[in-house]
């Protein structure tokens, strides 16, 4: 069964006046609801228009992008924007209002009653992992830029969007955090399961936070694939430079053992450590060879067994690189 | 000098309130003009620069040679002295206005447009609270440097403290001469802490100081 389409583009371009080249040139793709889709490029691949084409801060040329099957065109823009929740990369959070007051944006807009808000803005603060004792009524100014980054989160998410844009929304904050971050979105997503579009022009971030990564250049769609096919199968030259920087231990950090799971005999599952599907590589690889052993069981979230991964498959794919 | 306090009181006190009376009137139609012109400025940014040539190019006319330009036009007396002072302002305030408004962070108003802010709604909530130290910034140099300015009124029979300084000057009465320094410099520096602290109101709420709403 095909999974529900969020967004939608079919076509479309982007010239800016005065430009005699398209920024965005020709793009066709499904963004399928409850996945994490990254826009990955360098600057001037026309990934940051891309984004802004899909909430209206630009017009398109040519073309038109579907949300839920509606062209986005015909719906009133301010409203059609507020079903969207909208990140970019320094934060742009309100300097006079409160975190609270900030993250409460969109439900003051759509007057919410005060309890409502107030409920929803700690549960909020809770999901992003901000204490609301301590950072309830901070003001911006007083927040480090990951802390930050966390109230643009909160506040994009406020009305509950099926759709979130980010526009590289980590990439003013230090590797650490940003690490930190990236999980926490990661878990975030997988929680509530919305569709998220995420430029970056961090390969290792793409990859990682993606379920599908659209890799731009010149404006038009290199490769739109899962990260493990576009690792292992680089439609072009521009692809197979992008992901051949770094060795395969970088890879290793941004692919899930998901695709190299075998099937697992009984004796296996019953005996055999269990990791979550949703483990690294280079995570699973540290389990090797913390526990020694041969394999290591597969399991979902909610503990459904999937299979298993063993050591050679790991093994192989670092001396033979990723491939099929 | 306390004797001429004693015998002058009254005249000055209705001097002062003459100087107060042109400076407010000169500032408030200044600023209506002023915010009118910046906003124009700040939505066709190609404005920016014809827009601050004719406000040097006013602000360099002397103010003398500026009466006697108006003076076939608004007569002589407080209207002249208005105009002029009204002129002289843009100088100050389409500036200060138009930087407030072009100061605030990018990433703020794309933020409010993308959550699906309506124009005016970013305008009341998002952009005139951060603009407005950088306005009330501008308010207070236009009303400091009105006050200084507008002694000059007297030379047209507009009144205001200025009579007291050019009649003191003329008639050597130095008794005169010193209130109306006094007078004159008392009221701009009142102006400007009162302003100040405006300002400084201003600014703390619009960096985010004080107790949220909610």
């Amino acid at each position: 069964m095909e999974s529900e389409i969020a967004i939608e583009y079919k076509n479309v371009t982007k010239r800016f006046a005065g430009n005699q080249y398209d920024s965005v040139k020709n793009v066709s793709l499904r963004v399928e609801a409850g996945t994490i889709v990254t826009i990955l490029g360098t600057s001037g691949s026309g990934k940051t228009t891309l984004l802004k084409l899909t909430n209206r801060i630009y017009d398109l040329t040519s073309g038109d992008i579907e949300y839920y099957g509606q062209s986005i065109s015909a719906l009133p823009v301010n409203e059609y924007r507020r079903k969207l929740g909208y990140v970019i990369q320094q934060a742009g959070l309100f300097p006079h209002w409160t975190v609270a007051e900030n993250i409460a944006t969109i439900p003051q807009m759509l007057r919410w009653p005060k309890d409502k808000i107030r409920e929803r803005v700690l549960e909020l603060m809770q999901m992003v992992e901000l204490d609301p004792d301590t950072y309830y009524s901070r003001y911006p100014r007083q927040l480090s830029g990951g802390q930050q980054q966390r109230v643009g989160i909160a506040r994009a998410l406020a009305a509950k969007p099926s759709v979130m844009l980010m526009d590289e929304p980590f990439g003013a904050i230090d590797a650490l955090t940003r690490e930190n971050l990236q999980n926490a979105l990661i878990k975030l997503q997988r929680d509530i399961h919305n569709t998220i579009l995420f430029v970056t022009h961090d390969v290792q971030e793409a990859f990682k936070l993606a379920h599908k990564v659209i890799v731009m250049d010149k404006g038009e769609i290199q490769q739109y694939d899962t990260p493990y096919n576009i690792i292992s199968a680089p439609a072009n030259d521009f692809v197979r430079k992008l992901v051949s920087t770094g060795d395969f231990y970088d890879k290793f950090r941004v692919l899930t053992v998901t695709n190299l799971i075998e099937a697992a005999s009984a004796e296996e599952i019953r005996t055999g450590p269990r990791i979550s599907d949703q483990t690294f590589l280079n995570d699973a690889l540290g389990e090797f060879l913390r526990r020694g052993g041969e394999y290591l069981i597969v399991e979902t979230e909610d503990g459904k067994i999937r299979g298993k991964i063993s050591y050679n498959k790991i093994r192989q794919l670092a001396c033979n690189g990723v491939s099929k | 000098m306390i004797r001429y306090l004693v015998r002058h009181w009254d005249d000055m006190l209705y001097m002062t309130w003459q100087h107060v009376q042109i400076t407010l009137l000169a500032v408030l139609f200044a600023f209506i003009i002023a915010y009118a012109v910046a906003m124009l400025m700040y939505k066709y940014r190609f404005l920016t620069m014809p827009v601050n040539g004719i406000c040097n190019a006013i602000f360099a006319i002397p103010t003398l040679a500026m009466f006697s330009i108006l003076i076939p036009v608004t007569g002589l007396g407080a209207d002249t002295a208005i105009v002029t002072l009204v002129l002289y302002n843009q100088f100050i305030l389409t500036k200060s206005i138009y930087t407030a408004f072009t100061g605030i962070a990018p990433s703020v108003i794309e933020s409010a447009e993308g959550m699906g802010m309506k124009e005016s709604q970013i305008y009341r909530e998002v952009k005139l609270p951060l603009a407005l130290p950088g306005i009330m910034s501008g308010i207070k140099m236009s009303v400091v440097s009105t006050i200084t300015m507008a002694t000059l009124a007297a030379t047209i029979g507009a009144g205001g403290l200025g009579v007291l300084l050019f009649q003191g000057i003329a008639t050597r009465n130095w008794n005169q001469l010193l209130w109306g320094v006094i007078l004159s410099t008392l009221l701009a520096l009142l102006a400007s802490t009162l302003l100040q602290k405006v300002e400084d109101y201003t600014l703390k709420k619009s960096r985010g100081e004080g107790s949220g709403k909610i």
